[in-house]
């Protein structure tokens, strides 16, 4: 089951700002199967989401077709009432989508930062400055000179610079050394403001377990979840078991050295710390892992399927 | 800044943004065209060997024949860079980056356009200057002509041969030279936004079998036609009005089309290479 995020409406003031992918299709091929399948779900702003999925499932094609570089065969990725691929200035300007490999023009950071920069509205040098400070790296820097990790870390620093509302990030901490990984948590903690929402695709789940509220995982070109982690962290609890430990309420298993990962359901009604790669595997192996969560006693303990 | 007409701040910004981009393919290609257009100056020169500062004839001859020779080859460098004004599209990642900048459809065209022009032009006419200095500078204390022929700038030649046609000063007369050099323009302009990964060779290739076809249809309705359809077609009168036509619809079509296609192109995986 899937658990949208609903707009708020309070008093009869206008809604939040809202991106919603309505029923997208998308195919690379005239036949075949799409890459992209009826898949629906809406952005809000303050929230970041953590789109995951497995390798070739079109988690990069989804982004394109958010940012409106891809024009969907069927159904509509809506920004703020918008249709993406019409390229509007307003549409443009309120999205930015950092690469898994951008374009590096041969150019200063601080000189990069200045000439794109113009084009956001609400574009931010101090950010800029503390971003690339954080990072280590001097506006004189030439970006072309910079190894994989560094121009990374230049253009997320200019990413959240810019300040849009719909920050998407297609594995921004893929080639970050781990300082780095750790200045980035500290980073979208300090300057993704609640006008904002940021989607990071990523296979890196620890980078992002920590800042993510929100989850999105594809499997076979369409989303199986679509979930906000305090909903999965009160319907499933996520514990690690020694060798010869109960394992009757185990909903999925998956072995460690030193005896295994559990999902069980969350029969406390208490919070746990949610464990992102845990139940990114556990609902790829059971894609109705969610509702069964929320089914009484029995259904739950049937389905469970350690993974040998 | 931020509005959602057409800007010219905006257009500002992205042509800053470009020149800042590829700013060493700019530099390059001055580079490659004040090599190229020193090479022809000096070929141009040598065998002509003035007897003195009073030898009026070779010199003239010596300056009219470089000129004539750089002209042709900073046409024909003029069309092939215009024709790539949209090479940043043929690359994919290239492509996503200028096309997620925020800025109309319009204003990117019509920026990479006239940026590319006025651009092409400035390189092509400083490029010619330092040619000029340097094969004299060169060809100083040497038998060669080693005359400077910038002055000659000064003259409309260089101005007739990229835009206006003097044509015995009847204003008709120019306005059709510059019609049809126009024509030719749009014609690159148009073939570099359909194929912009190899636009230059993409764009001479077709002017090559436009001309070779041409002349082929010309040669066979010549020799086909009747003398009363010859003589229609040969009447100079007429045959200016209908290449005025020509051009001014051939401009509108090329400008219309290209400017389809760089629509077109707006989405990564809509390519025509």
């Amino acid at each position: 089951m899937k658990t949208s995020n609903q707009p708020e409406r309070t008093d009869g003031r206008a809604t939040a700002p809202r991106f919603v992918m309505s029923h997208l299709t998308y195919n690379y091929r005239r036949h075949g199967e799409p890459v992209i399948n009826d898949v629906c779900f809406t952005l809000s702003s303050g929230h970041i989401y953590a789109l995951l999925g497995e390798n070739g499932v079109g988690k990069t094609t989804l982004l394109h077709l958010m940012s409106g570089l891809l024009r969907p065969q069927q159904g509509s990725a809506l920004c703020e009432g918008e249709r993406t691929d019409r390229r509007r200035t307003e549409t443009l300007g309120s999205i930015y989508l950092l690469e898994e490999e951008p374009e590096v023009p041969q150019m200063a950071i601080g000189d990069y930062g200045r000439l794109t920069g113009a084009f956001y509205p609400h574009y931010s040098d101090a950010i800029f400055a503390d971003c690339l400070a954080a990072f280590s790296l001097e506006p004189q820097q030439r970006l072309h000179h910079l190894s994989m990790g560094q121009r990374k870390k230049a253009l997320i620093a200019f990413a959240l610079a810019t300040q849009v509302r719909w920050l998407l990030m297609d594995e921004p901490t893929n080639g970050l050394d781990i300082p780095g990984k750790e200045v980035f948590k500290q980073l979208m903690a300090r300057h993704v403001s609640d006008d904002m929402a940021v989607v990071i695709s990523t296979h890196l789940v620890d980078d992002i377990e920590m800042l993510t509220d929100h989850v999105l995982v594809m499997k076979g070109s369409r989303l199986i979840v679509d979930c906000p982690t305090d909903v999965i962290t009160q319907r499933l609890r996520f514990e690690e078991r020694h060798m010869g430990s109960a394992m009757a309420d185990a909903i999925y298993s998956q072995p460690t050295p030193a005896g295994c990962l559990v999902v069980c359901r969350n029969t406390t009604g208490e919070e746990t710390p949610l464990h992102l790669a845990l139940f990114f595997n556990a609902v790829i192996t059971q894609p109705h892992l969610m509702d069964d969560a929320t089914q009484p006693d029995g259904d739950a303990n049937g389905n469970d399927a350690a993974k040998s | 800044m931020f509005s959602s007409s057409f800007s010219i701040r905006r257009c500002i910004s992205l042509a800053r943004y470009d020149l800042a981009v590829r700013k060493r393919y700019y530099l390059l290609s001055f580079l490659g065209i004040y090599a190229l257009l020193t090479i022809v100056g000096m070929g141009c020169a040598t065998g002509y060997t003035p007897d003195g500062p009073d030898d009026t004839v070779i010199i003239n001859v010596a300056q009219w024949k470089i000129l004539y020779s750089s002209s042709a080859i900073m046409i024909l460098l003029f069309i092939s860079l215009l024709a790539s004004c949209f090479d940043r599209m043929g690359k994919q990642k290239g492509r996503s980056a200028f096309l997620m900048l925020p800025a109309r459809r319009s204003e990117k065209y019509v920026t990479a356009i006239v940026e590319r022009f006025v651009l092409t032009l400035a390189m092509l006419l400083a490029a010619y200057v330092l040619a000029d200095l340097t094969r004299a500078v060169a060809f100083a204390g040497t038998t060669y002509y080693s005359g400077l022929t910038i002055d000659l700038l000064a003259k409309p030649y260089l101005w007739e041969c990229f835009f206006f046609d003097t044509a015995n000063g009847e204003t008709f007369n120019m306005l059709l030279g510059t019609a049809i050099k126009m024509e030719l323009y749009v014609f690159f302009i148009m073939m570099g936004t359909l194929f912009p990964r190899f636009a230059p060779i993409w764009a001479w290739g077709c002017f090559v079998a436009l001309i070779i076809l041409l002349g082929v249809l010309l040669g066979t309705m010549m020799s086909t036609l009747s003398v009363h359809v010859l003589a229609f077609m040969t009447d100079w009168t007429v045959m200016r009005w209908i290449l005025m036509v020509q051009a001014l619809v051939a401009i509108v079509v090329g400008l219309y089309a290209s400017w389809r296609s760089f629509c077109r192109v707006q989405l990564v995986r809509r390519k025509l290479f």
